[in-house]
């Protein structure tokens, strides 16, 4: 039995790693954090494997253990140094070796960091995951008007940021 | 769509871990997953833990009995005398005191750091507290089980953003409780004084529900929640003496408080702060009540 369901979830994480680690790199922009989470991610799959009803998708189900452990990391770094009327503290981005010479690309996630974390969800599930607006429900348990509104929301300050740094980039709503 | 950002998107989605590390990683996650049985209790120990627990509890018991017995012959003579501030209780299980340097201090399960205080202190101490400490809150607590004055402090430390302050009559001084939070949280504090009970001063309890804001919040909060899960955006509560007419309740009591419901379904319900800067959709089900936060207006 436990066999199996080792088995079953290397399956997991042979099909779904790239889609998780990107997920958790881009919410964290922390390479050595993302790979602890990513680590936590498969062994609560394993562990929660039998209540997995299999009414989502497997990588969707991934995505929302993600996005639960992603959410408990910024509360305690909110915790940790947190005063009420701040905004969340922005992760430090130690990811720039993983994109050489693309400083486009670095810039841009670094935007996504400034981001609030509904929006960084919402944004790196549609833009750079390519999940559907019901995927996108389904994972953060938000009805899917939320979800339309919080990306269309994210996507006008991204839009915003990248015109206060370069006076000039465009960033469209996709749907 | 500008193609310079549909590039920066591509790369993006095109990036691909390096693959030894995947296999690093996996080897990670299987040893983990190994270990996972061993973490679990050993069926044979069962039968002896049972055991254990019976000699616990007849231990326990005896110490009891033997205290009381001491004690029966004994004049009582602290009837009519001022609350022993050491001899207290509350529903908030985790949360116990030791002794420490002029008065107790508090400490939750698996916690090393104290979460709070206990002591006595007299008036002009209690003035000097108020006065000098940086409160932004000052709030007699209605209905309370004992009257009690709360304040809010602004703590700037890194494990400590608010310390509540809790002041309760006694003869001529107070009793001075201290909480830290986020070290417990806000929900947590509310509970332990809204079941506080002395040894020998009965606590007043109130019929009805009583609510509170959590920190500087206008959301208002039934007292006796026990949180579930803690988001940004997000909190779930377990609300064990919560039912479905204490929800209709609760969701008058709202709306009386200044917000205003925008949309209704079912026992789904959305609020509007009066400025219009903070949405909250507030659920019941299964004796957990689920809080949604959104700031519209928020600049990024």
């Amino acid at each position: 039995m436990d066999n199996e369901k080792r088995h079953l979830v290397m399956e997991w994480y042979e099909s779904y790693y790239d889609d998780v680690y990107r997920f958790i790199l881009y919410m964290l922009g922390d390479k050595q954090l993302c790979e602890d989470f990513v680590h936590d991610t498969f062994v609560r799959a394993y562990t929660a494997a039998e209540r997995f009803d299999r009414r989502s998708s497997v990588k969707t189900w991934l995505f929302s253990i993600a996005k639960h452990l992603v959410l408990d990391e910024f509360r305690k770094r909110k915790r940790r140094k947190l005063f009420p009327f701040e905004q969340e503290i922005p992760s430090s981005l130690n990811v720039e070796q993983l994109f050489e010479n693309k400083e486009a690309v670095i810039e841009l996630m670094s935007d996504i960091q400034k981001l609030k974390p509904n929006y960084r969800l919402v944004i790196i599930l549609k833009m750079v995951e390519d999940c559907s607006t019901k995927e996108i429900s389904n994972i953060l348990d938000w009805s899917e008007e939320k979800v339309r509104k919080t990306l269309s929301r994210a996507l006008h300050s991204l839009r915003k940021m990248s015109r206060k740094e370069e006076g000039g980039g465009q960033i469209e709503q996709t749907f | 769509m500008s193609k310079h950002f549909d590039d920066q998107w591509k790369h993006l989605q095109q990036f691909q871990p390096p693959s030894h590390e995947k296999e690093q990683l996996k080897r990670r996650i299987l040893q983990t997953i190994q270990e996972e049985p061993v973490k679990k209790s050993p069926g044979f120990l069962l039968p002896l833990r049972g055991i254990v627990t019976t000699c616990l509890l007849v231990l326990i018991c005896g110490s009891f009995l033997w205290l009381i017995l001491q004690q029966s012959g004994e004049p009582q003579t602290a009837s009519n005398s001022s609350i022993d501030y050491e001899k207290f209780s509350w529903e908030l299980e985790d949360v116990y005191s030791k002794k420490a340097d002029g008065g107790l201090e508090l400490f939750q399960e698996k916690q090393s750091v104290p979460v709070g205080t206990v002591k006595e202190v007299t008036e002009e101490e209690m003035k000097t507290i108020t006065a000098q400490l940086p409160m932004y809150v000052e709030k007699k607590l209605e209905h309370f089980p004992y009257p009690t004055t709360m304040y809010i402090e602004h703590v700037k430390m890194i494990d400590t953003a608010l310390r509540y302050h809790f002041f309760i009559p006694n003869k001529e001084k107070w009793i001075y409780f201290t909480f830290d939070y986020p070290k417990l949280e806000y929900a947590e504090i509310f509970h332990a004084m809204s079941t506080l009970a002395f040894e020998g001063k009965k606590p007043y309890s109130h019929d009805e529900q009583l609510y509170v804001n959590h920190g500087y919040g206008l959301m208002l909060f039934p007292v006796g929640l026990n949180p579930y899960s803690i988001t940004l955006y997000k909190e779930i509560y377990y609300w064990d003496k919560g039912s479905d007419k204490a929800y209709s309740k609760y969701i008058e009591t709202l709306l009386t408080s200044g917000w205003k419901k925008i949309a209704s379904d079912g026992k789904r319900h959305t609020f509007v702060s009066v400025d219009g800067n903070e949405e909250i959709i507030v659920r019941w089900g299964g004796k957990y009540l689920t809080y949604e936060f959104d700031y519209p207006n928020r600049e990024e």
